[in-house]
């Protein structure tokens, strides 16, 4: 009896004292996958690979890292394996670059939500609008985007948030412009541009620093034109990972407009305003399939906060990206991201009939 | 800036910058060699690596695995029959024929040659090319992209052989084949049926590999002897050497090539895996004298593979220039230029010349180094085709089935392929041309993309635009000349009847008039359901397939009323008995059952033993190194250095 009591203790014993400390290295010697949902050689690759190679460390046990591109369907294709086969065991991450629009407008395709995953963390990643100089009456200056009296905005499919938000950017300001879409990537845009075939777009921050300000904005063809505000506590301000380039924001150009204190307002701006608000706080995100071990959530979670005070991580990343990393890390995407599911119906008729005009 | 080049120079030619250099060398070769691996996997692995590393040994270890596998890939293709990568398409046409006739060293002594030579054209090319850049890049707009991918479409007329109706309608069965899924203007995804594997379009590598590589393996199971029809390669040990001599022989048609293959990888989209068909069809076009097109010509080698080395210097001009990669290795050596704090840019050609120096050496250097490795692997590596054709089925099966499962990594990989290569075999069996298939699939989203655009910007305006009726003429001009070409065969034939036999193309050879009417029904009801799928769409979705369907409809109508005329002058051998037909899916549906009960490391090792020691026959002994071979290339390359998704089976 005796000896059974002390054995239960010490099982007791082993569970309270060892299993935590059990389920915090219960990563060494096993491989932790990164899903990436567009194939090698994009951007997001690139990103994933670098996030990959210091992520380990920040792991309790040390895994492995290993990174799986699963291509196909805009993304989609790698979202629905993670939402619908892989294994919620808490050793697959997807590492996203996506859109919320397809969720909103139900596209064939998309078989999950993403409110339904387990939100890990995201990496920001600006937009900046930029012009060609000679459209009539000359673009010296942003606001001189207000006085324009018509031109080709270039743009990559139609569904895309690049496209829906330079459409509802141009329209908030009331901008006359004509929409020229089907472009296959930012830099194609921009090749576009140089050849004056389109005369606007845009471009993450890595394609405007690394493409469009040698082709474009050093030899004097194009312009900077604005960058959307970020909006923290219900404010709103210039993006501080744009402070080097002296651009305007969105909201400036507005004001230049409609007076200083203006406000816009309207389905158009809530539509802006929330895809504004996903994009900024998770561009690409990190996701865990859904209903993952609380725990595992917790340590990729922690993993990720500490990556991003990795001063290896930040300057890898700044080096390949050019601009050093800002990352929304647990609850706070999980909240911004539970907007998604909770979209009124009315909103989401009008903004399908917008984004299919 | 002779100061840079040798600066440049002696950048790359210390310790460890050289290292790195022989090191990317053999990784490239290896990524070429094996079916489904290519420079792209073999950039993505690598850069990782570079993170740490010192500007030039990082970046010219990128460039030298990359420039090249296009030297390497040559070795599958014409000893297989398969692509080593996408840039070796064509080289299959007439590489593999020579490698039946006992040939293929001198496929590989012309091959690489040529391939040393294109690559050096395109690192020359880089140099004089910056800074005539920007006008290319300006002449070339979205209404000349389209024109020229008609241009490129004009060449399945000489790419055709016998029958130009069967070249377009092919030509147009690729076009309507790429259209399944979504297209690049409006979110509807197009002939999907509602599987979720086709909503995002069907991957290159599935459709080329059935295309080619299962009738190929088909003719393998038969096991008549070796790949070669012959016991040894005439003028046994000269083969290599006789290559060469032919690659200089052809000199100006190698020189032309690169220059051709340099020019498209400077547009941004177009690849590798356009420029070799454009090389191809171009050589077909322009040979006038005794060509044996199909049949092993040498020339059908030696345009593919000056161009596709060619085509990467060609690539690396708008990387390094504007930062616009053209193709995805190149936006992953952009990524390897960011990593290394290197800006792209006019300052390439001026603060950073000796760096861009580096890179051309490097270019230099890889594609002469790998040329010589290649030369010295081959002379063992060619003995392959005379090994009994069995014993190479396992080996051609697992880097056909992995090739195409790398393009998703799903089970939808497979079905495609084989759907592809039941397609390749009734194409072969009705003597339809597969190469227009092929190209027609490869440009037909550049077509649509750029049409489209053009029509938004630019109205019927663009119709005008100097270059596009430029174009517009060459593509005129090559119809007409292939419309006459055929005319005179058909005259010349008819006038004696011995000369008949001399124009069969190898198309014909395995073709059968009777089941070519089959066959052209099939595909024109095929074009009727496109045309009605079509009907409900909206105009920028249903104007293409439209477009496409209408005058491939004709094509095989006609297509098939000429086969109906010559129904009973068919007396040619079936070569695809129906025996070998069974026996072959019975394999193939055993390896995707076990796949799916265990994985693909289980099955095909499984696979591999099997079929030795039951259908090859071989010593116990041989069939088991065979397997673990086979284990140990699907654990140590794909499982732990590309980290493949393999099927997620019940039982592991």
């Amino acid at each position: 009896m005796n000896i059974v009591k002390t054995l239960a203790a010490g099982a007791a014993l082993m569970v309270a004292g060892f299993g935590p400390a059990l389920a915090q290295t219960s990563y060494e010697g096993e491989q932790v996958t990164l899903l990436i949902n567009y194939g090698a050689g994009g951007s997001t690759d690139v990103e994933g690979r670098l996030i990959a190679n210091h992520l380990g460390k920040h792991i309790p046990g040390n895994p492995d890292i290993i990174v799986q591109n699963m291509p196909g369907g805009g993304g989609n294709i790698g979202s629905n394996y993670l939402g619908t086969s892989a294994k919620a065991d808490g050793m697959t991450v997807g590492f996203f670059t996506w859109n919320p629009i397809d969720q909103i407008i139900d596209a064939p395709g998309l078989m999950i939500k993403y409110n339904d995953f387990d939100f890990v963390a995201g990496i920001s990643q600006p937009t900046i609008f930029y012009m060609r100089k000679d459209v009539e009456p000359g673009v010296e200056t942003p606001e001189d985007l207000l006085k324009t009296s018509g031109f080709k905005a270039g743009s990559l499919s139609p569904t895309i948030h690049q496209t829906v938000r330079t459409r509802l950017a141009l329209d908030i300001l009331e901008v006359p412009f004509n929409l020229v879409s089907g472009y296959k990537g930012l830099k194609d845009v921009a090749t576009a541009v140089l050849q004056d075939e389109v005369q606007l777009s845009n471009g993450s921050l890595t394609s405007y620093s690394s493409a469009i300000i040698p082709m474009l904005i050093e030899p004097g063809l194009a312009t900077p034109l604005f960058h959307f505000d970020v909006e923290k506590d219900g404010a709103f301000h210039p993006d501080p990972l744009l402070d080097q380039y002296n651009t305007v924001t969105f909201l400036d150009l507005y004001r230049a407009k409609h007076g200083a204190d203006a406000m816009p307002s309207g389905e158009n701006w809530e539509a802006l305003r929330l895809i504004n608000n996903i994009m900024e706080a998770m561009y690409r995100s990190v996701f865990m399939p859904p209903n993952s071990p609380d725990d595992a959530v917790e340590i990729m979670r922690a993993a990720f906060q500490a990556l991003s005070e990795d001063p290896d991580f930040i300057a890898d990343y700044a080096k390949t990206v050019g601009i050093e990393p800002r990352m929304t890390v647990g609850d706070t995407g999980q909240e911004i991201i539970n907007e998604l599911g909770d979209l009124s119906p009315e909103f989401v008729e009008n903004f399908k009939a917008y984004v299919n005009q | 800036m002779l100061e840079q080049a040798l600066a440049g120079a002696a950048q790359l030619l210390v310790w460890p910058a050289i290292g790195f250099l022989f090191l990317g060398i053999l990784i490239g070769i290896v990524f070429g060699v094996i079916p489904g691996l290519s420079g792209l996997n073999g950039m993505a692995i690598l850069l990782p690596f570079t993170f740490t590393m010192e500007t030039v040994p990082a970046l010219c270890f990128l460039l030298g695995m990359y420039a090249v596998t296009s030297t390497a890939d040559t070795l599958s293709s014409v000893l297989l029959g398969i692509p080593g990568t996408a840039a070796s398409q064509a080289t299959v046409l007439d590489g593999h024929p020579m490698a039946k006739r006992g040939e293929a060293e001198r496929a590989f002594g012309a091959a690489f040659t040529v391939s040393a030579v294109g690559g050096v054209i395109g690192a020359i090319a880089v140099i004089v090319s910056i800074p005539m850049l920007q006008p290319i890049i300006m002449a070339f707009s979205s209404p000349e992209f389209f024109m020229l991918g008609v241009v490129g479409l004009t060449m399945v007329g000489s790419l055709s052989g016998g029958s130009i109706t069967k070249g377009i309608a092919a030509a147009v069965l690729g076009t309507l084949i790429a259209c399944v899924g979504y297209g690049q203007q409006v979110a509807i995804p197009r002939y999907w049926f509602d599987v979720l594997y086709l909503i995002d379009g069907l991957p290159l590598m599935p459709v080329v590999l059935g295309l080619f590589a299962i009738p190929e393996l088909l003719d393998l199971m038969k096991g008549n002897g070796g790949i070669a029809s012959v016991s040894a390669a005439p003028g046994q040990g000269s083969g290599l050497m006789k290559g060469v001599r032919d690659a200089v022989r052809n000199w100006w048609l190698t020189l032309r090539c690169s220059i051709l293959g340099v020019y498209i990888g400077m547009l941004p989209g177009l690849g590798a895996g356009i420029a070799d068909w454009i090389a191809y069809g171009h050589a077909v076009q322009s040979t006038r004298k005794d060509p044996q097109f199909g049949n092993g010509d040498i020339r059908g080698v030696i345009a593919p593979e000056a161009a596709n080395n060619a085509v990467k210097g060609g690539g690396l001009v708008p990387t390094i220039a504007f930062g616009i990669p053209g193709s995805p290795p190149m936006a992953l050596l952009l990524g390897g230029f960011l990593i290394q704090g290197v800006a792209p840019g006019p300052s390439m050609l001026s603060t950073n010349l000796s760096l861009t120096f580096s890179l051309i050496w490097t270019l230099v250097i890889a594609n002469v180094v790998a040329a010589g490795l290649l030369f010295v692997l081959s002379k063992y590596v060619a003995r392959l085709i005379f090994i009994p054709a069995l014993l190479l089925v396992p080996a051609v099966t697992v880097f056909t089935l992995m090739g195409a499962w790398m393009s998703t990594f799903q089970l939808g990989d497979w079905i495609a392929l084989f759907a592809a290569g039941a397609l390749g075999i009734a194409m072969k069996r009705a003597a339809w041309p597969r190469p227009p298939l092929i190209l027609g699939f490869i440009i037909a989203p550049i077509l649509e993309n750029a049409l489209h655009i053009s029509r938004q910007s630019y109205g019927i305006a663009w119709l005008g635009r100097p270059i596009v009726l430029i174009l517009l003429a060459v593509a005129v001009l090559t119809i007409v000349m292939s419309v006459r070409k055929t005319l005179q065969q058909k005259a010349r034939a008819e006038a004696g009847p011995q000369a008949e036999d001399r124009q069969i193309t190898p198309a014909e050879q395995a073709g059968s008039a009777r089941f070519g009417v089959v066959f052209a029904v099939v595909a024109a009801a095929g074009f009727a359901f496109a045309l009605w799928e079509a009907r409900g769409w909206p105009a920028a979705l249903a104007a293409f397939p439209v477009a496409m369907a209408v005058p491939g409809l004709i094509c095989a109508v006609l297509a098939g009323t000429t086969d109906w005329r010559r129904r009973f002058s068919d007396h040619r051998s079936d070569p695809f008995p129906l025996g070998v037909l069974v026996e072959f899916s019975l394999w193939l549906g055993g390896i995707v059952l076990l796949t799916v009960a265990f994985g693909q490391m289980i099955a095909l090792p499984v696979f591999t033993l099997a079929f030795l020691l039951l259908k090859a026959r071989a010593k116990p002994v041989l069939a088991c190194v065979y397997a673990g071979g086979v284990t140990l290339l699907l654990w140590g390359i794909f499982d732990q250095v590309i980290h493949v998704a393999w099927y997620p089976s019940w039982w592991l």
